[in-house]
């Protein structure tokens, strides 16, 4: 019955739960009703039928890929309906596990949702009875609450048109050296991997970020502050700032440059000394389809599917024997998310100080 | 009789204006003040406030709000009464005919126009394309991603906000007011700033009480138009609810915005015409 896949409006309810609710709160009342009324009669089995997951991810190109890559083949696979709904938020997921209501089964995570999830117990232990961890390229993947199960890397970005050759910086060091490579420079308006990306800017080899020294790399933003004409909150601005030509060298990520290009932008990007960051996925507590929210992660881990996505997006995989299935065209576009020059996110450090350091941040930018 | 008669239509009429309100906006607003003093874990705490009370960024931002929103306001009106005189005197047909235009901003949304600006308004948009033909040299003029950028985004956003109420006080207007005056002798800028402009206060006390307190809580404009500087409350509130899940913070600063608004609208109302905010004549 439920064999395809449902796209569901981020602004409209689902219609899934509500009904679930609807049944399992006032089932005795409907049996009554319905032995009167007709069309109100409900086969139970009907319901028991359309096993599925209620899965929160970032919309867009990414959405769209992931269901090329992922959530058709499970669902052909399993039978499980997989129903993508908007954005993960943090605060509404958590106001679903207080009022114990919750709706969302598993989940994409920003960096740093992890640990102060972890700490307010929305995140459910992964159950590796039915994720299979076996394979994957690192431990650095695997969390107790949380699977990484793609990377994305932030790199350098600039247009190939005004800035041809090596006429751009090609790492951090060189990033921040404005006499050998003047222009006007874009950042994030976050300390989280703007301070990373600062160290290594400073010199700090990216293996060696962590622990951060915070006083270092503020003293290093310091020194480049009067050229960075501009501050990022919105991700879609980290190329359409260059393709606007309001900046020249950008931090970006991979993917986005990718698609940029894809449309027709001429943009180059630097990341041999990237910022890698795992994209982590969750099942929410009290979610109500654990199981099959499990069985929807393991799928995540398939070498095969794997290797698709990354087609797909550019974002490298996290398993061992998804190269395989790479063509060496797309294994150009991949970053190496154990590239040691690379900088490799650290949740665990940041843990709490997200709260203090943006503090921090945004009275340091506002001054 | 007739009274009781009366009085019972109007609590039918209001009756179902006030339960919606009471359910969509005076409960959820005391969950948010409850919300301010309540742990995460549920307990009574006064850590929501204390922390405010110490934060650096906290009073930056909070005047960093108030300040764009005058300004926001004051640019807002200096285009729109203009406009709106200009609408009054024109006839009904084409003035329905130019209103659309007035009400083109509401046709986009604010993130689809925020990049189109970029065209017009960026350093290689048309504006510094056409100065650089015209003027020559290579001096951008910084129009987008400072304060001047906020500016022009909430102004354009705001103007129809200013126009409606404005024109509604300038049509409202006897035309033989201006008549009389006239023919007693009064040149057209003492007619307009003894008998246009006082009697259209209400207007523009009920436009610019509006933009104010829609400016006070706007935050995608000021975050994709603006520099590093422009921080807005709505921005705070967002990070604290969403970012780092302390939502005692996350509900001070939107009970302590509320309570801003609150004493703006008592600033205007003891200016003269200000009283009309309250409904009353002016």
């Amino acid at each position: 019955m439920a064999k395809k896949t449902k796209f569901i409006d981020i602004t409209k309810k689902t219609a899934g739960p509500t009904r679930r609710t609807f049944l399992v709160t006032s089932g005795a009342t409907i049996a009554a009703a319905a032995a009167t009324s007709g069309p109100l009669i409900i086969v139970p089995g009907k319901a028991k039928a359309a096993e599925k997951v209620v899965f929160a991810t970032w919309g867009g190109q990414l959405q769209e890929s992931l269901t090329e890559a992922y959530i058709k083949p499970f669902t052909k696979d399993t039978g499980i309906e997989v129903i993508v709904t908007g954005a993960p938020d943090m605060a509404k997921i958590t106001a679903q596990v207080k009022a114990g209501d919750v709706e969302t089964d598993i989940a994409d995570l920003a960096g740093s949702y992890v640990v102060p999830g972890d700490k307010n117990g929305l995140w459910e232990p992964v159950n590796t009875k039915i994720v299979d961890r076996s394979n994957i390229l690192d431990p650095k993947f695997n969390r107790a609450n949380q699977q990484g199960y793609y990377t994305y890397a932030g790199g350098i970005g600039y247009s190939e048109e005004r800035n041809p050759g090596d006429k751009h910086p090609s790492n951090w060091v060189e990033f921040w050296d404005v006499k050998k490579f003047p222009g006007r420079r874009g950042l994030r308006t976050r300390p989280g991997e703007t301070l990373e990306v600062a160290l290594m800017g400073d010199g700090v080899p990216g293996n060696k970020v962590y622990p951060i020294d915070v006083e270092r790399a503020f003293k290093a933003l310091d020194r480049l502050k009067p050229n960075v004409t501009n501050w990022i909150a919105e991700t879609p601005k980290t190329v359409t700032l260059i393709q606007g030509n309001e900046t020249d060298f950008t931090y970006a990520y991979n993917g986005r440059v990718y698609f940029a290009n894809r449309e027709g932008a001429k943009l180059g990007w630097a990341g041999d000394q990237a910022y890698i960051a795992p994209n982590w996925i969750s099942v929410v507590q009290k979610a109500r389809n654990k199981e099959a929210a499990f069985k929807f992660m393991n799928s995540l881990l398939n070498p095969e599917r794997q290797a698709h996505f990354a087609k797909l997006m550019t974002y490298s995989p996290v398993v061992k024997g998804a190269d395989k299935f790479i063509s060496p065209e797309v294994k150009r576009l991949l970053p190496d998310p154990l590239n040691p020059n690379s900088c490799f996110e650290n949740v665990e450090w940041w843990g709490d100080k997200n709260e203090e350091l943006t503090k921090r941040f945004k009275e340091w930018l506002m001054v | 009789m007739l009274e009781r008669r009366a009085q019972r239509l109007a609590i039918m009429f209001v009756a179902p204006a006030t339960i919606f309100m009471l359910a969509v906006f005076l409960i959820p607003l005391w969950k948010v003040v409850s919300q301010s003093f309540t742990t995460m874990d549920g307990h009574f705490t006064w850590a929501g406030y204390a922390e405010l009370k110490t934060s650096i960024l906290f009073a930056k931002v909070m005047w960093n709000t108030i300040e764009i929103s005058l300004m926001a306001t004051v640019v807002t009106l200096l285009f729109a009464y203009p406009l709106a005189y200009y609408l009054a005197k024109q006839p009904p047909r084409r003035r329905a005919y130019l209103m659309v235009f007035v009400l083109l901003p509401f046709w986009t949304s604010v993130l689809v126009k925020s990049f189109a600006f970029m065209v017009v308004l960026g350093e290689n948009g048309f504006i510094n394309q056409g100065l650089r033909a015209i003027i020559g040299g290579d001096l951008p003029i910084k129009l987008l991603f400072n304060r001047t950028g906020v500016m022009i985004g909430m102004t354009h956003y705001f103007i129809p906000f200013m126009v409606f109420p404005i024109l509604t006080s300038l049509l409202a207007q006897s035309p033989d007011l201006p008549k009389a005056a006239q023919l007693m002798g009064s040149g057209a800028m003492r007619i307009f700033f003894k008998i246009t402009l006082p009697l259209s206060m209400p207007g523009v006390m009920a436009g610019s009480l509006l933009t104010f307190i829609l400016s006070l809580g706007f935050f995608i404009t000021p975050s994709l138009m603006g520099g590093r500087k422009d921080m807005m409350m709505a921005n705070l509130v967002d990070f604290y609810m969403r970012e780092t899940l302390n939502w005692p913070v996350a509900a001070a600063i939107a009970c302590l915005l509320l309570l801003l608004s609150l004493a703006f609208i008592g600033l205007l109302t003891r200016i003269p015409g200000g009283k009309s905010v309250l409904g009353e004549a002016g």
